[in-house]
């Protein structure tokens, strides 16, 4: 709809009309529901160029928030992916080299079962939600899987291996254990980072809601503020066919009592 | 609007149908009008409930959704100090003089490995568990909000088919009236 041509027709009517002191019943209240509707109109057309801008407004907000978003969902996928190569492949391997080596390193095989055990208990902790497992559950397998990796590293088979090989293993154990906190360090860290981004894309998309809900909310405006400025406009329209009617009627009515007065004259 | 509010409404528009001298059609007519000018103040009322509904939903769905992005970071900042925590233990324990401490009672590696087997449970418990829990009130919300929203739809329509109503009552009235006047004309004519 042109709203240009919307309001330009009620003050032509309302121009062209007779003042309210003066002229016919019928003309004054066409020019005061004219007048009235032009009013109604006019409020009714500033709303909807308010509206349309501000809906414009919110709909960059919107679109802006979620790229945000996107965004911080792409930098956590990153720095998710670097937590779990070091806290899982990386730290993963050296747990296992450490065990290895505890074994050699103290001639024993019940190092081997609580190693497998830690490990078993470390990947069940970590994967617990992937696993089904409750969150309590969880840290009560973290805590085994703690003093099994602990136990593997200082119970031997009840004799200790002597000689170089065992010197070696306590070296490749100490270093092992070395590239394991290391490896961790920076998955922890990488972890957080990604926690970080994760949270932050969550924050942007709640702004984009609600950026969201005011624009349903400017959008519900603005299809009130179209239809009052359309009935408004039926209305004028119905008001010049009603008062034309009307006038034509009343002038067909006196016709017809002059012609009456003639005939009997 | 209550409904004694209503009954006000379509008292003041009775009073105008008694007060006037009206055929029976017209005034079958202004009651209909009444009737859905009624309707449409329950309807407005409906609506104005559902907006708030609506914008309470939401504004709720919005707020959970803060917390548990607020969660998330809680739940990552603490796995990741556990977990930095225990490796520093590890490292600090590899890098101590072997023959000097007690080597028979390894708390270093007790603390080191209790801290990292707690660290992504809790860090779970804390920060996961409870999002996921924001999460699930959000979607309840968000349900909350696209219910009232579908409410505000259907009263809205309503709204426009009582609107519809009213015109087509209206222009049976203007009907009435023409029909008034052409019967008036021909009475004028026959009296010529």
């Amino acid at each position: 709809m042109q709203t240009a041509n919307v309001a330009s027709q009620p003050e032509a009517a309302l121009r062209s009309s007779p003042s309210l002191g003066g002229g016919r019943p019928e003309q004054r209240l066409l020019a005061l529901i004219v007048y009235n509707q032009l009013i109604q109109s006019q409020g009714a057309e500033t709303s909807v160029e308010l509206s349309h801008e501000e809906l414009k407004l919110l709909r960059e907000e919107v679109h802006e928030a979620l790229e945000k978003a996107r965004e911080a969902q792409e930098d956590s996928g990153f720095w998710s992916d670097i937590s779990d190569a070091f806290s899982g492949d990386i730290a993963g391997l050296a747990q296992l080299v450490v065990v290895a080596a505890a074994t050699v390193a103290s001639g024993g095989t019940a190092a081997v079962v609580l190693g497998a055990i830690a490990l078993g208990a470390t990947l069940a902790s970590k994967y617990a939600e992937e696993l089904g497992i409750p969150p309590k559950v969880a840290m009560c397998i973290g805590i085994a899987a703690a003093v099994a990796s602990v136990a593997s590293g200082n119970i031997g088979g009840g004799a200790q291996a002597i000689g170089t090989t065992a010197q070696i293993a306590n070296g490749v154990k100490s270093w092992a254990s070395g590239v394991e906190a290391a490896a961790l360090v920076a998955g922890g860290t990488a972890h957080g980072i990604s926690g970080q981004y994760s949270g932050d894309a969550i924050e942007h998309r709640a702004d984009a809601r609600s950026a969201k809900l005011g624009e349903d909310l400017e959008s519900m405006e603005l299809d009130d503020a179209i239809e009052l400025l359309s009935a408004a406009v039926d209305r004028q329209t119905a008001a010049f066919e009603g008062t034309a009617a009307i006038m034509q009627g009343q002038q067909q009515t006196s016709e017809r009592i002059i012609q009456s007065f003639s005939g009997a004259a | 609007m209550t409904i004694d509010n209503v009954g006000a409404r379509a008292d003041h528009y009775s009073y105008a149908t008694e007060n006037f001298a009206l055929g029976t059609e017209a005034q079958l007519a202004i009651m209909i009008l009444e009737n859905e000018e009624a309707q449409k103040e329950c309807d407005r009322e409906r609506r104005d409930l559902a907006l708030r509904d609506f914008i309470q939903a939401s504004e709720v769905e919005v707020a959970a959704m803060r917390e548990e992005a607020q969660d998330i970071r809680v739940g990552a900042l603490f796995q990741a100090g556990a977990t930095v925590t225990a490796a520093s233990i590890q490292l600090t324990d590899l890098c101590d003089d072997p023959d000097v401490g007690c080597k028979e009672l390894p708390v270093c590696e007790i603390l080191g490995g209790t801290a990292q087997g707690l660290s992504e449970p809790l860090g779970n418990f804390l920060g996961d568990a409870a999002a996921a829990s924001d999460r699930a009130d959000a979607k309840a919300a968000a349900g909350d909000a696209q219910q009232a929203e579908s409410q505000l739809a259907e009263l809205k329509e309503n709204l426009r088919e009582a609107e519809g109503q009213q015109q087509k009552v209206t222009d049976w009235l203007s009907a009435l009236i023409d029909k008034d006047a052409a019967a008036m004309n021909a009475v004028l004519s026959n009296m010529a």
